[in-house]
């Protein structure tokens, strides 16, 4: 008679290969018991998808209107980055200028760079034949950031200046100095080393922004008027000013370019945009973390009712023999490939919506009433959703660990019961 | 030769419903030898599964031990009581035996994978198992392709092929026609006769009873009657 039965139990697990051939099956059978019901693997996915679609696309709608919004303050006053003396940030003084004819070279043979040109600054009495009050004075090269400037559209009387001799002021200054379009203007200021600056200019252009202060104390006139005026070599300026492709590569610029001069971009410009962006960016984050996570909940929600489902089968499966950690491992594998199809769809999805209306943009929704201000105000009427990669990663981050969570529950639970606990619950 | 496999001392099992004590084992004394085919019958909830469960380490006793090949349950934890069903134990019950989403040759692999079983080799003794269950056509199809039967045949092949020393069943036959049933014990009696597996059954069915070589009754959680077949 053979005993076949009685010497077979010192079978021993042998090779590392077969340990790894074991976790190729485990990870099969968690592939394969992911299929077994479509739909609702499809709904799960779906799900996840949906939230991971949703914190991209919103995210990239947030960041287009943050760029909205810096451009608009750019546009206004600073440009995207400015190259400045060192010490002009902290001391605008006339004497902190510097040659800046090399700088602005470089900056105009960067790919990513639209616009830029010189800028001369300084402050100065500025009169009319009845009066006189204080200014800033900016002397820009008017071909050139008349391409961009915000205070362009603002124009409500005359035009953008052109050329020498002119000057465009706001709207509350030009009625403090009882000033017509034509009339002239003339400017009275320090120039570098403590001389005089005088120039005669004729009003062109009158503004009327946004900005109280710049209506009642702006001045902007031709660059090469206020160096001459100020005393100043060719070349030389207060600042290099420059408008980008998109406001978000500032900061790269700014750390790739090595000058001995102050390289600024519009965060350090516009400290008090950098501050709303953050605190906007806190704000929605929040929301979009109460979004994902009720998104999640009912993720987790029918992933959990998946395992309670099978218990009586996991029953099975103890009782032949395969370890409940065995089994919680294929749980945690079918929990990843759920939320890694999730994931990657909800990416592709936000990407190719990104793609798509990335390059036209998505109108601002305006009120009627609004236009004429939105329009006045060169607020522009699109915004460019931009994608975030943040956004990807603290979604996925999210939807991973919320499944994981999922699975991690039943399982523990199954491994807490007796077989024979799992095997008389109901299929 | 009479080798022990499985020893009940005073096993006892007490079940709390509403409350009430439910006595599912009194103080069972119970051998089972080497090469025996014993068939455990009763009325329901007379205790046929819960005696079943305990030999297997699926449940623990309140009191008395179970000794399976000579290992005492009670010293052993939750994963030492898989890892001997692993090694020592085929389990057949009455209904989802298979894993649903695995061919029944992988159903039947499956065992041999947990046990660490070089592929070639696996591969070899599962076909050999399910060809010795008249399976050999059968064994890429999925547990739903199959007919209640032949689930029931793959569900055996998958239990015997890791050469247990003690194989349980409970109600095997219980989802089956008279007709299906009869194969299905021959193929559990040539297995006993020829392989000398050592096999323990709870039925309701006289057509069971009667092909087992011994037949043990039990009654409100006692054994009743202990009878060889003449
Ligand atoms: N988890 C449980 N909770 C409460 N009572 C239980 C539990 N499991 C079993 N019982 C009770 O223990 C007794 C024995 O049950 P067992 O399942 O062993 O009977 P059985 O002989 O297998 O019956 P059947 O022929 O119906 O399968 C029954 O009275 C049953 O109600
Ligand atoms: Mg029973």
């Amino acid at each position: 008679m053979t005993s076949r039965a009685l010497t077979s139990h010192d079978t021993r697990p042998d090779t590392k290969a077969t340990v790894d051939s074991f976790a190729i099956t485990l990870m099969g059978l968690a592939w394969r018991n992911l299929w077994r019901n479509r739909r609702r693997t499809w709904l799960t996915i779906g799900g996840v998808a949906f939230a991971v679609w949703f914190l991209i696309f919103a995210r990239a709608m947030q960041e287009g209107s943050f760029d909205v919004m810096i451009d608009n303050g750019a546009k206004m006053m600073t440009g995207h980055l400015q190259i400045q003396h060192p010490a002009y940030q902290d001391d605008p003084r006339v004497d902190n200028s510097f040659a800046a004819a090399a700088d602005l070279d470089a900056m105009k043979s960067k790919p990513e760079v639209r616009h830029a040109s010189l800028r001369g600054q300084g402050f100065a009495l500025v009169s009319s034949e009845e009066r006189s009050f204080g200014a800033q004075i900016i002397g820009v090269d008017f071909e050139t950031e008349g391409e961009w400037s915000g205070l362009k559209p603002m124009i409500v009387e005359g035009n953008y200046p052109t050329g020498s001799g002119q000057a465009l002021i706001g709207l509350t200054l030009a009625r403090n100095l009882h000033l017509q379009l034509g009339d002239e203007m003339v400017i009275l200021g320090t120039a570098k080393e403590g001389g005089i600056a005088a120039l005669a200019t004729n009003v062109v252009g009158i503004f009327d922004s946004t900005q109280p202060e710049f209506n009642r104390g702006l001045v902007q006139v031709n660059y090469e008027d206020f160096r001459e005026a100020w005393v100043m070599e060719p070349g030389e300026a207060h600042a290099v000013v420059v408008m980008l492709d998109t406001a978000s590569v500032g900061e790269e610029i700014a750390a790739q370019y090595t000058s001995q001069n102050a390289v600024l971009p519009w965060q350090d410009l516009m400290p008090e945009a950098q501050q709303m962006k953050e605190m906007k960016a806190v704000s929605s984050e929040v929301m979009f973390m109460v979004m994902t996570i009720i998104i999640g909940f009912s993720v987790v929600n029918t992933f959990m009712m998946v395992v309670y489902e099978r218990t009586a089968e996991f029953g099975v499966l103890t009782a032949i023999g395969m370890r409940a950690g065995l089994i919680r491992l294929q749980l945690q594998l079918e929990g990843l490939y759920l939320a890694g199809l999730g994931v990657v769809l909800g990416f592709v999805l936000a990407w190719s919506a990104l793609t798509i209306i990335g390059d036209t943009g998505v109108p601002i929704p305006v009120p009627e009433d609004a236009l004429d201000f939105y329009a006045r105000f060169n607020m522009g009427d699109r915004l460019y959703p931009a994608f975030q990669w943040d956004a990807l990663y603290l979604s996925s981050a999210i939807m991973i660990l919320g499944v994981q969570l999922a699975a991690y529950i039943p399982g523990r639970r199954l491994s807490r019961m007796k077989p024979v606990e799992a095997l008389r619950q109901e299929t | 030769m009479s080798n022990t496999v499985v020893k009940c001392e005073k096993v006892e099992k007490t079940y709390q419903k509403d409350s009430v004590p439910v006595y599912a084992l009194r103080g069972v004394d119970f051998e089972v030898n080497a090469g025996d085919f014993v068939s455990l019958s009763g009325p329901s909830g007379s205790g046929k599964s819960t005696l079943l469960n305990v030999i297997g380490g699926l449940d623990r006793p309140d009191s008395g031990e179970v000794t399976v090949d000579g290992v005492a349950l009670s010293g052993l934890s939750e994963s030492e009581l898989t890892e001997l069903r692993l090694r020592k134990m085929g389990f057949v019950f009455q209904a989802y035996n298979l894993i649903p989403v695995l061919s029944a040759q992988e159903n039947v692999e499956f065992i041999l994978q947990l046990q660490g079983v070089p592929q070639a080799e696996r591969r070899e003794r599962a076909e050999a198992a399910l060809e010795s269950l008249g399976l050999a056509d059968m064994s890429h199809r999925q547990p739903g392709e199959l007919s209640g039967g032949q689930q029931q045949r793959v569900a055996i092949a998958r239990s015997i092929v890791s050469n247990p020393v003690l194989l349980l069943a409970d109600e095997p036959t219980a989802n089956l026609d008279s007709g299906t049933t009869e194969d299905l014990l021959g193929l559990l009696r040539r297995l006993n006769e020829q392989e000398n597996m050592t096999i323990v059954t709870a039925t309701h069915d006289p057509i069971v009873m009667s092909y087992t070589k011994r037949q043990v009754h039990l009654r409100d959680g006692a054994i009743e009657r202990d009878a060889l077949a003449a």
